[in-house]
């Protein structure tokens, strides 16, 4: 009984010291599904790629479930021996924390599935990244486009409401002139 | 002056999947503006860049628009 514990332990001790040499990052992957697979089905082909990350010693920090999405361009995807061109998938992504050295194993794991169109595995920070807000893009159209723009379509807008208001005070006006006219006749 | 927008707004991290962000830095041929034009550091310019080239990699921006 003894031997064959200092036989386990010592085959065990260099895995610990391997995974204690590297701090675990952060790393985000994101993926493309082939459009071909059953919408009831991506929540299961979702929980794989999860084991996968799982099994590698990774714990998942966020993640997007996959929707339906339009690709930019024609993608090839090689589904059973066939040549597909999707121009829709499932896009996703989850963000992990995983040690660096089983990051190459993970990568080859994405590379053989073929129901995978691509994927792509960055370095990443834990907090969200995402930042879009419809407030920060309407306050930003004016300094990207220009400002030549700005001062002349300020000048011009004030003399025409002018404009406007005097043409109207004017009707109104006349108006009251020729309704007096015909009140006297 | 003009100001950067990414350090005006506290962005440290530019991510490729905000496309919202990254298509007001491209022209209508889906090529990026140069930043003489956009006001964004050079230090910012350069995380755009792998941003929009990562975009492009994985189908959310094209590489050319008509």
């Amino acid at each position: 009984m003894v031997p064959l514990s200092y036989m386990v332990s010592p085959e065990k001790k260099p895995e610990i010291a391997d995974s204690d040499d590297f701090d675990p990052m952060v790393y985000e992957v994101s993926f493309w599904l082939a459009p071909l697979i059953p919408e009831e089905d991506i929540s299961r082909h979702v929980s794989e790629i999860k084991e996968e990350i799982e099994q590698r010693g990774g714990k998942i920090i966020t993640e997007e479930f996959p929707k339906m999405k339009n690709i930019a361009y024609p993608m090839q995807g090689i589904i059973e021996g066939k040549k597909h061109l999707f121009t829709t998938g499932y896009f996703g992504w989850m963000k992990f924390e995983i040690a660096p050295g089983s990051v190459a194993e993970l990568a080859k794991w994405f590379k053989e599935q073929s129901r995978i169109i691509r994927h792509l595995i960055i370095t990443t920070v834990r907090e969200n990244t995402l930042m879009w807000k419809p407030s920060l893009l309407k306050r930003d159209e004016d300094p990207i486009k220009g400002k030549d723009k700005k001062a002349p379509s300020g000048r011009k807008k004030q003399p025409s409401v002018e404009k406007e208001k005097e043409d109207a005070v004017i009707t109104d006006e006349e108006l009251d002139k020729t309704i007096d006219e015909l009140v006297v006749e | 002056m003009t100001q950067c927008f990414f350090s005006q707004n506290n962005i440290t991290h530019i991510d490729y999947k905000d496309v919202e962000i990254l298509k007001k830095f491209l022209n209508p041929h889906a090529r990026m503006i140069s930043r003489k034009r956009t006001g964004v550091s050079a230090k910012n310019q350069r995380k755009l860049a792998r941003a929009v080239k990562r975009a492009r990699f994985m189908g959310l921006l094209p590489y050319v628009a008509q």
